[in-house]
């Protein structure tokens, strides 16, 4: 399956009466594009906000950021499922719109939402200051559920990312990337000398609130099972869930996952980059057995020489990425997990929830508890009122001139563990 | 409602009163007024007993410094109970790592609002209703999601 993607960059966002992209600038009518999101009976109201890199400007409570993509060749759309049919994704070619975002921000359960800083200290823990954000701040009508206004939400930025991608379908990328995976015969007669190399990507799935979901499909119902590594970067998988906003994989990560983008630069140089594996982390003790066994199963089967296992999440989760890292041993298969820790404020507790000898290569994302203090900044898209009680914040995070400090949980992607993060030990 | 072949002998621990009120009409569940630490004892006493944990005890992604609520799918002793280790190291650890996270607050948690105490027994029972679905025990899960 091979898969071109076309980047469309874009250096700056205004509103104006038509939406369109002309010489990097993406011009959006906000109007339209909020009268297509109150299409959706479970909101009451929704607005556009624009900010860029280096304003004086915090997005709180931030629940997705999904990149506007658009296929332009090729079966199937984009974020398949959900804004066109469950076609297969991850060929032909498609447009990225890259350097900006949206971000969807609004208070589900208010714990589990994060804080994006333009600028300032709490800007060098997330990577999405470096970005131009729109961001869609929706309001829920009266009387509906939590998870009814979560996937409101979540469908307004799809729809909002789509809508955007969109207006690049006849334009002409800046650069041309291309991605290919190839059949398992072919890849070990092309490269017969190189170790097999597998991801094994652990999606959230809990419940209600903190699932992940691939082609539509809510991953707690499925088996493991796999995907096209160039899938994912047509919005096979999204995210639907409220977790800690450090290591929340949101719709932006899967569309541009790390762990993939480096496999696929050393294949056929160093490796041999053979597939993804997704499996789930369900709460039921029972389901984590199964989904690692076959985890396993599956990658024995590819002849893996290594295996890359990435999670989301923490404690529970931990006893999946544990069990997948240790049945994968046992067939011999070299694994390397990616997670992050909460080793407590001063870094010296126990990081992991599970822990077993078998995973001796380890790489972190940092340490979620590590307390920050962010400074007030001049303008704030959303609302602080929930920072006190945000995963990470506490009585009396928010200070009464208007800085923050608390953990570094707080902090949308700051321990991403897919990697896709700023934090470093070198 | 039918209820499958475990139902008999599993049943919901917990400290939620969201959870109560959902199920107690349904599934035998059993309430415990307590702090998250004394819940998790709670818990290992059982399974010292010899009862085995069905679901994780760490779940919702929430810490268990920042979450006064769980709720537990156990399964009851049988005639010749025996230990069963992975649920005693789960609980452990469940155990081990709300220690840490309280020693940050003084062993007690922030302030929330009644808002706040409503929003986490909803994820605290969206959780256990996905085991429950997982056990074949769900049927009414589905009416109830959302609390």
């Amino acid at each position: 399956m091979k898969l071109q993607l076309g980047y469309i960059d874009i250096s700056g966002v205004e509103f104006a009466d038509k939406s369109e992209i002309k010489n990097g600038i993406l011009y959006v009518n906000e109007k339209e594009i909020v009268a297509e999101v109150l299409q959706d009976e479970h909101l009451k109201a929704a607005r556009l906000e624009i900010t860029k890199p280096g304003e004086s400007c915090r997005i709180t409570p931030v629940k997705d950021v999904i990149q506007p993509r658009c296929k332009v060749e090729g079966p199937g759309g984009v974020f398949p499922g959900w804004m066109h049919k469950v076609d297969t994704v991850g060929s032909g070619k498609t447009h990225v719109l890259r350097g900006v975002n949206v971000v969807t921000a609004g208070k589900i359960v208010g714990f589990q939402e994060g804080i994006i800083d333009m600028t300032g200290p709490g800007a060098d823990y997330t990577p999405f200051s470096q970005f131009n954000n729109l961001v869609l701040v929706v309001e829920p009508k009266e009387g509906i559920h939590p998870h009814q206004y979560e996937k409101a939400a979540r469908l307004a930025g799809l729809k909002v990312a789509t809508m955007l991608g969109e207006l690049s379908r006849e334009l002409k990328a800046d650069e041309t990337e291309e991605f290919e995976t190839l059949g398992i015969k072919e890849g070990i007669e092309k490269y017969p000398d190189l170790p097999r190399v597998g991801y094994v990507m652990m999606l959230q799935s809990q419940g209600l609130l903190h699932d992940t979901y691939v082609y539509g499909v809510d991953m707690k119902q499925s088996l493991t099972t796999m995907i096209m590594p160039t899938e994912t970067m047509d919005g096979a998988i999204i995210s639907g869930n409220c977790v800690s906003a450090c290591d929340k994989n949101t719709t932006f990560h899967h569309l541009n996952n790390p762990v993939i983008a480096e496999l696929f630069k050393e294949h056929g140089k160093t490796l041999n980059f053979v597939g993804v594996i997704i499996t789930n982390e369900n709460v039921y003790l029972a389901d984590k057995m199964r989904s690692s066994d076959w985890t396993a199963k599956l990658a024995e089967f590819l002849q893996l020489d290594g295996a890359i296992v990435s999670q989301e999440g923490f404690g529970n989760p931990d006893t999946d990425l544990i069990m997948n890292c240790k049945k994968l041993e046992e067939r011999g298969i070299k694994t390397v997990i990616i997670t992050d820790e909460y080793a407590g404020q001063d870094g010296k507790s126990q990081s992991l929830a599970d822990a077993d000898a078998a995973a001796d290569a380890v790489v972190t994302g940092g340490n979620a508890n590590m307390v920050v203090k962010l400074p007030a900044l001049e303008r704030v898209i959303g609302s602080t009122e929930f920072v006190n009680v945000i995963a990470g914040g506490h009585d009396g995070s928010l200070q009464a001139d208007g800085s923050i400090e608390g953990e570094l949980q707080m902090i949308t992607g700051a321990t991403n563990e897919m990697g896709f993060n700023k934090l470093s030990a070198r | 409602m039918t209820l499958g072949k475990e139902s008999r002998t599993t049943y919901i621990l917990t400290n939620n009163p969201q959870v109560v009120k959902v199920w107690a009409s349904r599934v035998r569940v059993d309430f415990i007024e307590a702090g998250l630490v004394d819940f998790y004892k709670a818990a290992r006493d059982r399974i010292h007993e010899g009862e085995v944990l069905l679901s994780h005890p760490l779940s919702s992604s929430i810490k268990p410094g920042e979450t006064p609520y769980k709720s537990l799918l156990i399964k009851q002793a049988d005639n010749s109970p025996q230990l069963d280790f992975d649920s005693l190291d789960l609980i452990e650890a469940a155990l081990a790592a709300t220690e840490k996270f309280l020693q940050y607050y003084g062993q007690r948690l922030p302030y929330y609002s009644e808002r706040v105490h409503r929003d986490f027994q909803l994820i605290d029972l969206s959780v256990i209703n996905s085991a429950l679905e997982s056990a074949g025990l769900d049927s009414f899960a589905l009416e109830t999601r959302g609390g």
